[in-house]
């Protein structure tokens, strides 16, 4: 083949114009669709109460940053985001932790050794992903309180490791297979037992793909709530999603305040896609193009 | 690897103590990650499947009732109510975000301009947490402040619909939420099967004088088959467990127009304390889903043969 010059798509074919024109304002079109409602919730967070009442569509007059503190704090409404903020903080970060350590562990030996044993608990965790997590509600539910594990967080990082570690191993054993040999026998001649080649050469060669891993989990995690609301009502234990619930019934009161809440609430995990854009994309797409 | 003869009794028996080795060691590798599994999902499973043969308030002991539960199940009409609900609301909400990620997908390939930002926006909702996005367009579609029916009365509408109050529109109100959100998700999926699209094939359609829906529906769309069937499954599968966003809109109402299987179950296990029953519908729950789950595995691999 005569050599291919890299020309954009769009060179490729040709579209008429009306048709592109067409394509652009139905992408305009949905584009403010989906954008209004996040500029709506931005927008309010730092409006008075009045403003948002009177008028919803135009930016705030004077940004009020006064209401993330006040909402943070708790304000009249008694709902501190702040303390469910770093709820969520603590318990994403100790699920993650715990799941990228078990799940990375037995990945590895589910790639690496191949024994009946291993093939039955891969097909295990295949079954494991099929089944919703609703079945298992109520025993956990009771299982936890006779433990005295309600309410706390350990409890709750157990649960939530042990929901994610079936799709998280299934994605680190495909990409644990593709991992090069070469690397880990380099290190057991150099004297390296097997998890010291696990820990120091195949882990840290691996940050990129665990990471990505670890970046299409956290949204599942900070934002689950049926387990939270269940599993942890005490005030101060509650995670975000908890604490938006109990906005509800709440009518008539302080409504910057909660959109503030709200964009606390979100702020995380829009930055953190924002940020980690590619890898969340190449993420997702591992997993659904086998 | 030559040296198979010399010494070969010694030879196979350091094999064997080696593979003993290797086998502890794995087994020592995965036990954390199965001890979890084990506690938290493979036990709590039986022990659905044993609770839902008894009555139960989570107080008193527990009394065996054998199958009774699935009895008053399968005679409830709340339950064939909140699945019938959950059914609509998975596959209206499926088609809705696979059909405008399809399109989507086709539009952004092209690389119009400013493409990656459309790219952003449209995948931004699908990073924000089900709760947030249920609040925010409570608020939207509030009858006398939101946005939603100011703009519907600015164009002429006398009486917008009350969104949330109708009991005949507030599971499709419901549905648009989340297509609005999960649109994108598909969306980057297609997007990412559409670019592995060999140009050649495009070229060679454009050169026969192919137009737009053509080119769509006869070389883009059957080449990306597979992947918009395992998205479908995905999203019905995924969507038949949605509990979030609707607990957070209108919790079940008005009346029962929004139950779904998530929240019956939460209702009857939490609020009445019919742990017994709850596990009942838990189990059913999980058998619709399990078998929908099995036939996607059966169909994506079928599909990848015949490719």
């Amino acid at each position: 083949m005569a050599a291919t010059v890299k020309t954009k798509r769009a060179s490729r074919f040709r579209w008429s114009r009306l048709g592109g024109i067409l394509i652009l304002v139905v992408l305009i079109v949905w584009a403010v669709i989906e954008l209004f409602p996040i500029l709506f919730l931005f927008f309010n967070s730092v409006k008075t109460s009045a403003e948002i009442m009177s008028s919803p569509f135009r930016p705030p007059a004077m940004p009020r940053f006064m209401n993330y503190v006040e909402a943070w704090r708790g304000g009249n409404l008694g709902i501190p985001m702040g303390r469910y903020f770093l709820n969520s903080v603590f318990v994403t970060t100790g699920t993650l932790v715990m799941l990228m350590f078990t799940g990375s562990l037995a990945a590895y030996a589910l790639a690496r050794y191949k024994f009946p044993i291993a093939s039955l608990a891969a097909a295990s965790l295949i079954w494991a992903l099929a089944i919703p997590v609703h079945a298992t509600l109520i025993p956990v539910f009771h299982f936890l309180g006779s433990l005295g594990l309600r309410n706390n967080y350990f409890g709750l990082i157990c649960v939530y490791t042990a929901f994610w570690l079936p799709f998280t191993i299934t994605v680190m054993v495909a990409y644990f297979e593709s991992f090069p040999k070469e690397l880990e026998d380099a290190a057991r001649i150099d004297g390296c037992t097997d998890f010291g080649a696990f820990w120091r050469i195949v882990l840290p060669v691996s940050r990129g793909a665990l990471a990505s891993i670890a970046i299409i989990n956290v949204v599942g995690i900070w934002s689950e709530l049926l387990f939270a609301y269940v599993l942890m009502n005490k005030p101060e234990v509650r995670t975000l999603p908890v604490g938006i619930v109990s906005f509800r019934g709440q009518y008539e009161v302080a409504w910057n305040l909660i959109f503030a809440g709200l964009a606390i609430a979100s702020i995380p995990t829009l930055l953190f896609f924002l940020i980690f854009q590619r890898q969340i994309t190449k993420g997702m797409t591992m997993g659904a193009i086998k | 690897m030559h040296s198979k003869s010399s010494g070969g009794m010694r030879a196979g028996v350091a094999e064997k103590l080696h593979q003993i080795y290797k086998a502890r060691l794995a087994i020592l590798f995965l036990a954390p990650a199965f001890l979890l599994l084990f506690t938290f999902i493979a036990y709590p499973l039986v022990r659905s499947l044993y609770l839902s043969l008894f009555k139960w308030n989570g107080i008193t002991k527990p009394q065996f009732i054998g199958l009774q539960n699935f009895e008053t199940l399968f005679q409830d009409q709340s339950f064939y109510n909140a699945l019938f609900n959950t059914l609509k609301f998975s596959i209206l909400t499926t088609a809705g975000t696979v059909i405008i990620g399809f399109f989507l997908a086709v539009a952004i390939e092209r690389q119009v301009m400013g493409w990656k930002t459309f790219k952003i926006i449209y995948f931004l909702p699908v990073m924000m947490a089900l709760t947030v996005v249920g609040m925010l367009w409570g608020q939207l579609l509030d009858p006398t402040f939101g946005p939603v029916n100011a703009i519907l009365k600015a164009l002429g509408m006398v009486k917008p619909p009350v969104w949330m109050g109708n009991p005949r529109i507030t599971l499709y109100a419901i549905v648009g939420v989340s297509i609005w959100q999960y649109a994108g998700f598909p969306m980057i999926v297609f997007l990412a099967a559409m670019e592995n699209i060999p140009l050649d094939i495009h070229d060679a359609a454009t050169i026969d004088g192919v137009n737009t829906w053509q080119r769509i529906s006869r070389i883009i769309f059957p080449m990306i088959k597979n992947v918009v069937a395992v998205m479908v499954m995905l999203q019905i599968i995924f969507s038949l467990k949605v509990f979030d966003v609707i607990w957070v809109m209108t919790q079940g109402g008005p009346g029962e127009s929004t139950n779904v299987l998530g929240i019956y179950l939460y209702r009857n296990a939490f609020i009445y304390t019919y742990f017994g029953y709850g596990s009942a519908i838990a189990v059913v729950m999980a058998a619709i889903i399990f078998t929908l789950s099995m036939l996607y595995r059966r169909f994506i691999r079928v599909e990848a043969i015949e490719f």
